[in-house]
């Protein structure tokens, strides 16, 4: 029982040692983590998660994944003031790992293009050597939708094209988002470049063929080309692919271009299609 | 753990979860979780109640939607708000949140202004008014549900503004 006790004494005494060592913002920082990690059996939003990263970040102000998730369930609930306030912070300490979320909740959940674009270009500029993935979409991706949005359809083909490219070469054309030939098809119908546009909404189509929206939009481009017959097939398709569930769409806000029912259903009856 | 938690509960019934004021800068009470909304007597219709006070979901929880969703928003709100007169420098977003309960009766509207660079902004009261008035007039929503039970839940629509005019609807 000695013994136990000399080692008990002594393992406090170097614990506290270690800790006399350490410099204070490094017990600081081991504190916000510990925190942090507490949060994470609570919901999202809820008072105990928020409580906990209120501590983590009293512990460290500067801990930067505290700032970024005390954030989210105010953006997410439209309070965007606090939302701002917390993740502006996180990106002021640490550009690199925050530009890329702020970008996305600027772009998706404000369209708040210029904004985003703002975001995105920075990171992009940081990190030179790097094929950023702002929340898992290619930078080129990203930047080309907040062009198109912008109206700035040559930069938003640039981007898309450059997302394409990069993305085919290391890894497949098979591994590009088949959202970003569905955007530049967009941006080419915006541009009235009719055939490039039905170019990449038939190589969406090869790549998913049950893509409701390319289907929907490849209809637009061949009534434009006055195929209306094909063109009203192409909105059955859409309509079927629709009814099965096969479109995008995001629980938090409406997508950019999002497809609704409705929309195609206008269109197969301004048409005269039979369906 | 669990005495730390015991501890830190009866924190949060004493003091709220945030011991900064700022993390309570905007539209959440002490104790409750982000965003919460308390009943006010002297704002909320006497005769709106949640289902169920004590568990209300946020609305991409439980699948809360009006129609088809935004679209169907924006075609009833828009027409609603088209004829704003033009308010120089009145830029930014204003956000309406409310709840709608487990019968989809909406209630409880709470509002929030933002400049551009997200930072607390009053919009002129009357403007304020038009826009929440517009959100009112959305009375046909369906109710979300979680394991096929109807739940209460929170839901906003942010005007984007410029000039004092709405440019687009979110979210």
């Amino acid at each position: 029982m000695k013994t136990g006790g000399n080692i008990l004494k002594s393992s406090i005494l170097i614990l506290a040692l270690h800790g006399l060592c350490q410099p204070i913002s490094a017990q600081n920082r081991e504190q916000a983590q510990r925190w942090f990690e507490q949060q994470k059996r609570f919901p999202q939003g809820s008072a105990f998660e928020q409580y906990f990263l209120q501590l983590a970040l009293e512990a460290d102000s500067t801990y930067t994944p505290a700032l970024q998730e005390k954030s989210v369930p105010y953006n997410k609930r439209g309070l965007y003031a606090e939302g701002f306030r917390l993740l502006n912070q996180a990106v002021e300490h640490d550009p690199v790992e925050h530009l890329g979320y702020r970008g996305f909740v600027k772009l998706y959940m404000l369209r708040d293009y210029d904004g985003a674009l703002a975001d995105f270009i920075r990171l992009d500029t940081l990190t030179p050597h790097v094929r950023d993935a702002p929340w898992s979409e290619d930078i080129g991706h990203v930047k080309g939708l907040a062009y198109l949005l912008l109206e700035d359809r040559e930069n938003a083909l640039a981007s898309f094209s450059d997302c394409i490219q990069a993305i085919s070469a290391q890894s497949g054309e098979d591994w590009v988002d088949v959202r970003v030939f569905l955007y530049r098809g967009i941006a080419q119908l915006e541009m009235e470049a009719l055939g490039p546009a039905l170019a990449d909404f038939e190589k969406a189509l090869v790549l998913y063929p049950k893509f409701s929206e390319a289907w929907y939009y490849k209809g637009l481009t061949l009534a434009l080309i006055g195929q209306d017959q094909e063109s009203c097939q192409a909105l059955e398709m859409a309509l079927h692919w629709f009814d099965k569930g096969n479109f995008y769409e995001d629980k938090y806000f409406e997508l950019p271009y999002q497809l609704y029912r409705s929309d195609i259903l206008e269109k197969l009856e301004s048409r005269d299609c039979a369906y | 753990m669990k005495w730390l938690y015991g501890i830190c509960g009866l924190g949060l019934l004493a003091f709220g979860p945030g011991c900064s004021s700022e993390s309570n800068a905007q539209g959440t009470g002490r104790g409750f979780s982000v965003g919460a909304i308390s009943e006010d007597p002297t704002l909320d219709a006497a005769t709106f109640e949640p289902c169920n006070p004590q568990r209300i979901a946020e609305y991409y929880q439980t699948g809360l939607k009006y129609g088809e969703g935004l679209k169907s928003i924006r075609q009833q709100v828009l027409p609603l708000v088209r004829e704003l007169p033009l308010r120089t420098g009145q830029n930014g977003y204003f956000t309406v949140r409310f709840m709608v309960n487990c019968h989809g009766v909406p209630g409880r509207y709470r509002s929030y202004g933002v400049t551009p660079e997200y930072e607390v902004h009053q919009f002129p009261e009357e403007l304020q008014e038009q826009l929440t008035e517009a959100c009112k007039s959305l009375q046909h929503w369906t109710p979300g549900s979680v394991e096929g039970r109807h739940l209460d839940a929170y839901y906003f629509i942010t005007f984007k503004l410029r000039d004092g005019q709405v440019i687009d609807l979110l979210p």
